[in-house]
């Protein structure tokens, strides 16, 4: 689908699935063929986090150590989120945040519902 | 049954399959047919036509969308369709418009066997570009499909020299860079692209995207074999009922070859 072969959201017909995300660099029915090729070759692991996660990992990270992710990479704090407990306390947790979440402050005053901003 | 352009110019008629429905879009081509069409290209409804302009795409969008409880038109109701209008007018050329994605669903094995069968003549991938085509041109020989590339302005000489030497039935020429669509007047770019295209290949040329009136076919002809008309037509269908649509297609394409028609104009 537009000019590349890789994993794509769609029905049985191959017609290509409505999407929705809380993101709007993540709101798009496919991946690039990178991360397909990274999945197939098991070099990396693939997850997902839904909105409610990823906006209470924003918040979080926020409050506690004054970072504001962008909506996308709040993707993987809500996932650091959920793996942090099973961890013993000398492991090391990298998380790469891609983005800042200035541009996001639209989308977050509205579904947080924060006013006055 | 064979993509063959008897008069001067040609004409392929483009028309979305099951806008409005599959039993209309029958009846449509086999009365485009009856007026003059020497191919019909019958489009697959799908969800992101990246090529298509708006009419298209409106047409497209009517065509998938269900009552409830039943599908939108389908891949697998697209080929029933070509087997009914093959079954009806065994000479005409027809010719399966479609993105990659709904045959790779499909399966292109599957698709390659089932398009013959239903007795297509050549298949039209709009996003299958030739540099990855190995797998799909050996399907197209093994069943006896010609493989129909867009060639565009824009094109190197490379791609060019690719596309004109994998085509078969018609190599089809882009007018101009953008989507499909109507346009008030043709530019330059495809009479200098045609003149390019025939450097590689003696395939019959057909150009399309903008072409909608008996002015611009005049045009086309001048330089082109056969002149590729869809959104007019696509466009024509939406303004008319059912019952009225194969009547007003078969009257517009009349007109379409009538130089006179350009010279009142």
């Amino acid at each position: 689908m537009q000019g590349t072969f890789s994993y794509v959201l769609q029905d049985e017909d191959g017609q290509i699935a409505l999407t929705h995300s809380v993101s709007a660099g993540l709101d798009y029915a496919s991946i690039g063929p990178e991360h397909a090729a990274l999945h197939d070759s098991g070099r990396a692991e693939y997850v997902s986090q839904d909105d409610a996660a990823t906006l209470d990992a924003v918040v979080r990270l926020a409050r506690t150590e004054g970072i504001l992710p962008a909506l996308e990479s709040a993707h993987a704090v809500a996932e650091a989120l959920r793996i942090v407990p099973t961890m013993a306390a000398h492991d090391i947790l990298v998380v790469n945040l891609s983005g800042r979440g200035d541009k996001d402050m639209g989308i977050l005053a509205h579904e947080l519902k924060i006013q006055g901003a | 049954m064979a993509i063959v352009f008897n008069q001067k110019p040609g004409l392929v008629v483009y028309l979305t399959a099951g806008d409005p429905s599959l039993e209309a879009t029958r009846a449509i081509a086999i009365a485009a047919i009856d007026a003059g069409a020497d191919v019909i290209e019958l489009g697959v409804p799908f969800s992101d036509p990246l090529a298509d302009g708006p009419v298209i795409q409106r047409a497209m969008e009517r065509a998938l969308a269900h009552a409830a409880g039943q599908h939108g038109v389908r891949l697998k109701d697209v080929l029933q369709l070509s087997a009914e209008i093959r079954a009806e007018r065994p000479a005409a050329g027809l010719v399966i418009f479609s993105y990659l994605n709904p045959i790779l669903r499909y399966g292109l094995t599957r698709f390659a066997d089932d398009a013959a069968a239903a007795g297509v003549d050549g298949v039209l991938v709009t996003d299958m570009i030739v540099e990855e085509a190995g797998d799909y041109l050996a399907e197209m020989e093994r069943v006896s499909l010609a493989p129909i590339f867009l060639a565009a302005p824009t094109s190197p000489d490379a791609r060019l020299e690719a596309i004109a030497t994998h085509s078969k039935g018609f190599v089809y020429a882009i007018s101009r860079v953008g989507i499909t669509g109507t346009q008030q007047s043709l530019t330059s770019d495809a009479a200098s692209l045609v003149a390019r295209i025939r450097r590689w290949s003696t395939l019959p040329v057909a150009v399309g995207f903008g072409i909608s009136n008996s002015e611009h076919v005049a045009q086309v002809a001048q330089f082109a074999d056969a002149a590729v008309v869809g959104s007019a037509i696509v466009e024509l269908i939406e303004c008319s009922t059912p019952e009225a649509a194969p009547g007003a297609v078969a009257r517009f394409i009349k007109g379409l070859r009538e130089p006179q028609a350009a010279l009142a104009r």
